[in-house]
């Protein structure tokens, strides 16, 4: 099961969160025993004010990384170059260990949903996206790592599994994978895939951060809700993406009913054991 | 013979028609059936699996507008005001990636589709414009021990400069006193159409932001004129000169001198 003698592209952070309003003054004042901490870009692309005095403390003290939600990288509009200006200077300012955003899209005819939606999987929307990429990476100098989406939906339009497409795209376009594993999960559960299928497909060395969060029921479907904690069929399944790929960057994303600092920091506790039967396993099975 | 299949639509014509059926927005396209674009199976229907969608980006929007006018929808209460979200949207749908500026356009559009209670639309001017000054740049300003240094022979010419980050607001004038009454620990509501209802613009508040705070305070006409000349660029004399355009006024070096205390005291005025 373990894909080994692969070289990550990425160095392995340790254990992260992601860093929200409610607990900036913490975090700055405390300086909690994190490795390092995930930030939305959009809510720092502001040149001044509170938040930008936040990051910059933050950034003193720990890794940074960056995460998107508007890149919109498989939309067929045009680049917004306004919004990639700014996630370069950000990223300019702050160094991030990495910038990350998602494999969707969410504007059509300039309008934008602020959503992030599923592509159709075709040969059309991989050459599609690849180009995006590419541009995306070559505009910012670096390797971007795009997150595979939860999702509602499946567009009729299909040539492949999601999961083919984003581990054809990375090859392709020569970027990394932010797993999310969370969302693997809420995905598998709406549309009847083969969750370890999808981990199987991923190219190990790409898979550069895994997401974690909490995701709730809305009737016969999983809400990907950000709300709650990590449920046990993620945690199992997070055991498996680290027996199979070995320690990556992790951190618990929580954005609604946000709870007490310590309550993240337990739940990381969490992922920190199940990392470390994780690695066991794959030890023995080496 | 084989029936010919139909040519797959484009993927540039996929997103569209989808995100059409989600935002509501025509885009000049047919209405398409879900089941035209989405996969049902027993779990859910396309239908279903695409109200999943709906349902969020309208939820998405409430939440954005709230954060930005969270007075305003706490006067109009939460039903009212997601009411007025998806009215407003309709004619203005987000167009920038970030959700920070849905609100732009919120205030004006309430002059001319809420003309029944103008209360609103000097709120949400008010609102915005404290937003807005939210994440601007940082930038220094002018202390008083600089303004001390200044040469008192030539102090008449002490440039004056207002920084970037303030703006005028043309409101009603009851929009203060409202803005006060809905402060989350206030007690009871107002209610949205009982503040002078046809006073007008009659009043201007100067919204600006100091360190990471942002204040609002109103300003009568007189130094609004004197700001006026001060965010144009101006000279500590010439505020002097509009004071002395009232004939025979012997107090206008300590009126001028009160200004400008207050206004390096609030960090108005940028450092020369």
């Amino acid at each position: 099961m373990t894909t080994a003698g692969t070289t990550p592209l990425f160095p392995n952070l340790g254990r992260g969160l992601g860093l929200r309003r409610e607990h900036y003054q913490h975090v700055v004042t405390n300086r909690p025993a994190v490795d390092w901490f995930e930030v939305i870009s959009e809510n720092f692309m502001g040149a001044g004010g509170n938040p930008r005095r936040v990051l910059e403390a933050v950034r003193r003290d720990y890794p940074v990384v960056l995460h998107g939600v508007s890149l919109s990288i498989g939309s067929t509009d045009p680049f917004d170059e306004r919004y990639l200006a700014e996630l370069d200077a950000l990223a300019r300012a702050v160094e991030p260990a990495w910038i990350s955003d998602h494999l969707c899209w969410g504007t059509a005819h300039g309008i934008n949903a602020h959503d992030l939606l599923p592509l159709p999987y075709t040969e059309e929307a991989l050459a599609h996206v690849a180009r995006r990429v590419e541009m995306v990476q070559e505009r910012l100098g670096r390797r971007i790592l795009l997150e595979n989406p939860s999702s509602y939906l499946e567009l009729l339009e299909g040539d492949m599994a999601e999961h083919e497409f984003l581990a054809e795209l990375a090859r392709r376009a020569d970027c990394g994978i932010l797993l999310d594993v969370n969302n693997v999960f809420v995905s598998a559960h709406n549309h009847g895939w083969d969750p370890r299928a999808y981990l199987a497909a991923m190219p190990a060395e790409r898979v550069g951060q895994i997401h974690l969060a909490g995701h709730s029921e809305d009737g016969e479907l999983l809400i990907d809700t950000h709300d709650g904690y990590v449920a046990d069929g993620v945690w199992r399944l997070y055991a498996e993406a680290v027996e199979r790929f070995g320690a990556r960057s992790t951190m618990i994303e929580w954005d609604a009913d946000v709870p007490a600092f310590e309550e993240l920091e337990a739940e990381l506790g969490r992922a920190a054991g199940w990392e470390t039967m994780a690695l066991g396993e794959r030890q023995d099975a080496a | 013979m084989r029936p010919e299949r139909a040519p797959r639509p484009s993927l540039a014509s996929v997103q569209a028609a989808l995100l059409s059926r989600i935002t509501g927005q025509a885009l000049g396209l047919p209405a398409l059936g879900a089941a035209s674009l989405i996969r049902s199976d027993a779990r859910a229907s396309a239908e279903e699996r695409l109200a999943v969608h709906a349902f969020m980006y309208r939820a998405r929007l409430v939440e954005a507008l709230e954060s930005q006018f969270p007075r305003l929808a706490r006067l109009m209460g939460a039903e009212a005001f997601a009411d007025l979200t998806a009215d407003y949207v309709a004619v203005w749908p987000s167009r920038h990636p970030s959700l920070r500026e849905l609100g732009r356009a919120l205030p004006r559009w309430l002059t001319t589709e809420r003309t029944a209670a103008p209360s609103l639309a000097s709120l949400a001017s008010l609102e915005w414009a404290r937003a807005d000054l939210y994440d601007l740049a940082d930038e220094p300003v002018l202390t008083l021990d600089a303004a001390r240094a200044f040469p008192a022979e030539r102090f008449g010419e002490l440039p004056l400069t207002l920084i970037a980050a303030h703006r005028f607001v043309e409101v009603d004038r009851a929009t203060e006193a409202l803005w006060d009454a809905l402060a989350p620990d206030a007690g009871a509501l107002p209610g949205a159409s009982s503040p002078s209802s046809a006073a007008g613009l009659d009043a201007t508040l100067l919204v600006w932001r100091q360190g990471i705070a942002v204040y609002h305070r109103a300003v009568d006409s007189e130094e609004r004129a004197a700001l006026a000349l001060v965010a144009a660029g101006s000279r500590f004399g010439t505020i002097c000169d509009l004071l002395s355009a009232a004939p025979g006024d012997e107090t206008v070096a300590a009126r001028a001198f009160a200004w400008l205390s207050s206004w390096i005291a609030d960090g108005l005025l940028s450092p020369p």
